[in-house]
C-alpha cells in the first residue's frame, strides 16, 4: 500500500530536497503519521496543538479536498497521490 | 517613495521583512502587509494626493507598491450617485463605485498593477494567474502594458472563444484538463517549483502586495465624497480580500488623519445564495466557515473555500454590518434594475451586490439618510464577437491558446518551455 505525497517548497528541508516521497498508509491520518516517522517534523508543521490539521494547510487525495470527505479519516486507495497545499491562491 | 511595510503572518503573527515568500514557513498562514507610517499626514498628506494622477497612484503615498509601466490608466473610477435605484430600493444616499470604468472592466486592474509593481522591484518577468474571467483579462492587460509577458491558465472546458479573447490581449492562455479548482492547485504548485516558480503569480505568492490595490477603492470613495467615510458599504465576496482591504483601508484612512477620527463604515458583504458559506457562518454566529461547493449564477463570486472568510466576518461584525445571502433569482433581476435605473451594466455580481443593498434596507439595518457606497466591482461580459479562427493565428502577436495539458507542474513548464511568454518584443505604448 504505497501512497506519493508531493510535498510543498518550504517542508522539502525535511525530505532532503525531495518534492514526492513514498509512505505507506490507507488513510489521509496514517499516511502523514508515516510521513512524520520517515521525515520527522511533518505533524509540528501540519497539525495544530489539539491534532488537527492547521487552517490553512489543505489535503487533497487525488483531486479532493479532504474536508469534503473523511478528513483524516479519509482513505487513500494503493497508488494514489496526496497533496499538500497552502491556502493561498484566490482573490 | 513607496510606503514602507513589513509582512506578518496572520495566523501564529510571525513578523518578517518583505521578501518572496509565499506563506509563513512554521504554520503555512497566510502572510498580511503590515504598512507602516506614511511619508506624511493628514493636510501634508491630502495636499500631496490630490496633486497626484487621476489614478489609484494618487495615492502612492499610501500604497507599499510602486507603479508599474501602463497602470496610469487604472482607477480613479466614478462614484456615481444612485438617487433612482436608492429610491428603489429604499436608501436614500446611495453610490455606486463603478469599477466598471477600469481598462479591463473590473476592480481586477488595480490588485494586478500592484502586483505588477512588486514583480518588477523583484525582478519577475512573466506575470501569472489562474482565471477565466476578470482576473485574466486585468492580468493579460496589465501585463501587455507594462511590457511583461502573461500566462494565463483556464479549465479546459472554457469556451474557445473566451480563450480567443484572453490571447488577444497578449496572454499565452493554457488549458488545463481540470476543474477550476484543480485549476488554482496547479497554479500554486507551479509558484513554487522549478521555472514557474519565478512568474509573477499574482493573486498566489504576491498575494499580500495584490490586496492593496483593492485598499484603493476605500481611498477614492473616502476622497470623491468630500474626504469622508461613508455609514456602510456594500461589497461583494469570493475570497474575501477585496471587502477585507476596504475595510482596513477606512479603518487607516482615519489613523492617518485623511478623513475625520471616527469608526470605519458598517462592512455589509454581499454573496450569492449558491456559494455563500461566509453568510451561513455570520448568520448562525459562528466564527469559522464550513467550505461549500458553489452552484451559482454569478461565477466570479463562486469561490467556496474563502481564504479570507474569518476575517471577514470579523471585520463585518466589529463594524456593526454584516454578510447577506441573496438568494439565486434575485440576481438577474437586480442585475436588470441597475442597468435600467441608473445605466450601468454591471456583471452578475454586481446584481448580487444590489441584491444585498434592498435587502439590508429592507430589514431595517440602515439608519435613516445613511450614506451607502455599492461597490460594482465588474462591467458586463458579453462584448466579444465570435472569431473562431483567432486561437489558430499565430504571429500576430504574443498571444496564444496552446495545447491542452493535464494538470501537473511538468505538463505546464513543458507546455511553456521557451515558448513567446516570457518576452514580448515591445511593450505596447
Amino acid at each position: 500500500m504505497s501512497v506519493t505525497v508531493r510535498v510543498p517548497t518550504t517542508l522539502r528541508t525535511l525530505t532532503g530536497g525531495e518534492s514526492e516521497v513514498s509512505v505507506e498508509g490507507e488513510t489521509v491520518g496514517a499516511v502523514l503519521t508515516a510521513l512524520d516517522g520517515a521525515h520527522p517534523g511533518f505533524k509540528d508543521k501540519l497539525f495544530d496543538d489539539d491534532g488537527n490539521l492547521r487552517r490553512f494547510v489543505n489535503v487533497f487525495v487525488a483531486d479532493d479536498d479532504v474536508r469534503f470527505l473523511d478528513g483524516l479519516d479519509t482513505s487513500v486507495p494503493d497508488g494514489e497521490t496526496l497533496s499538500i497545499i497552502p491556502a493561498v491562491a484566490g482573490g | 517613495m513607496t510606503r514602507p511595510s513589513s509582512l506578518r503572518c496572520r495566523a501564529c503573527g510571525e513578523v518578517r521583512a518583505t521578501a518572496s515568500v509565499q506563506y509563513c514557513e512554521e504554520c503555512f498562514g497566510p502572510l498580511d502587509l503590515v504598512p507602516g507610517p506614511p511619508g506624511a499626514t493628514g493636510d501634508e498628506l491630502r495636499a500631496r494626493i490630490e496633486a497626484g494622477p487621476p489614478s489609484m497612484w494618487r495615492y502612492a503615498p499610501l500604497l507599499p507598491v510602486p507603479a508599474p509601466p501602463g497602470a496610469e490608466s487604472v482607477g480613479w473610477t466614478p462614484l456615481r450617485p444612485a438617487p433612482a435605484l436608492g429610491g428603489a430600493v429604499g436608501v436614500a444616499d446611495l453610490w455606486l463605485k463603478d469599477e466598471s470604468a477600469n481598462p479591463a472592466g473590473s476592480f481586477k486592474d488595480r490588485v494586478v498593477a500592484a502586483a505588477l509593481g512588486r514583480a518588477l522591484e523583484d525582478g519577475r518577468r512573466v506575470a501569472a494567474c489562474a482565471s477565466t474571467g476578470n482576473l485574466a483579462h486585468a492580468v493579460a492587460g496589465g501585463a501587455r502594458r507594462a511590457g511583461m509577458g502573461a500566462v494565463v491558465l483556464v479549465p479546459a472546458a472554457l469556451p474557445g472563444d473566451d480563450r480567443a479573447a484572453i490571447a488577444a490581449a497578449g496572454a499565452t492562455v493554457v488549458p488545463v484538463e481540470a476543474g477550476y479548482d484543480a485549476v488554482n492547485r496547479l497554479a500554486v504548485e507551479a509558484s513554487m517549483v522549478g521555472e514557474t516558480e519565478r512568474w509573477a503569480w499574482v493573486n498566489v505568492g504576491l498575494r499580500p502586495w495584490y490586496v492593496e490595490g483593492s485598499a484603493t477603492v476605500a481611498h477614492e470613495i473616502a476622497e470623491q465624497l468630500g474626504w469622508r467615510v461613508p455609514d456602510a458599504v456594500v461589497a461583494p465576496m469570493a475570497s474575501g480580500a477585496f471587502a477585507l482591504a476596504l475595510h482596513r483601508a477606512f479603518v487607516d484612512l482615519a489613523a492617518v488623519g485623511l478623513v475625520p477620527a471616527g469608526p470605519p463604515p458598517a462592512l455589509w458583504v454581499a454573496q450569492p445564495a449558491g456559494c455563500a458559506p461566509v453568510a451561513a457562518a455570520f448568520a448562525a454566529g459562528a466564527d469559522d466557515v464550513a467550505p461549500v461547493r458553489p452552484d451559482t449564477a454569478a461565477p466570479s463570486l463562486a469561490m467556496g473555500d474563502p481564504p479570507d472568510g474569518p476575517e471577514v466576518l470579523a471585520a463585518a461584525r466589529a463594524s456593526t454590518g454584516g454578510v447577506v445571502a441573496v438568494p439565486e433569482h434575485e440576481i438577474a433581476p437586480a442585475q436588470r434594475r441597475l442597468a435600467e435605473l441608473e445605466g450601468v451594466a454591471a456583471e452578475p455580481a454586481g446584481g448580487v451586490v444590489v441584491g444585498a443593498t434592498a435587502r439590508i434596507a429592507a430589514a431595517g439595518r440602515l439608519p435613516a439618510g445613511a450614506t451607502v457606497v455599492a461597490c460594482i466591482t465588474g462591467g458586463a461580459h458579453d462584448r466579444w464577437v465570435p472569431d473562431p479562427g483567432a486561437p489558430d493565428r499565430a504571429g500576430q502577436g504574443p498571444g496564444r491558446v496552446t495545447g491542452t495539458i493535464p494538470p501537473t507542474v511538468s505538463a505546464l513548464s513543458a507546455e511553456v518551455a521557451g515558448g513567446p511568454t516570457v518576452a514580448p518584443e515591445e511593450p505596447n505604448r
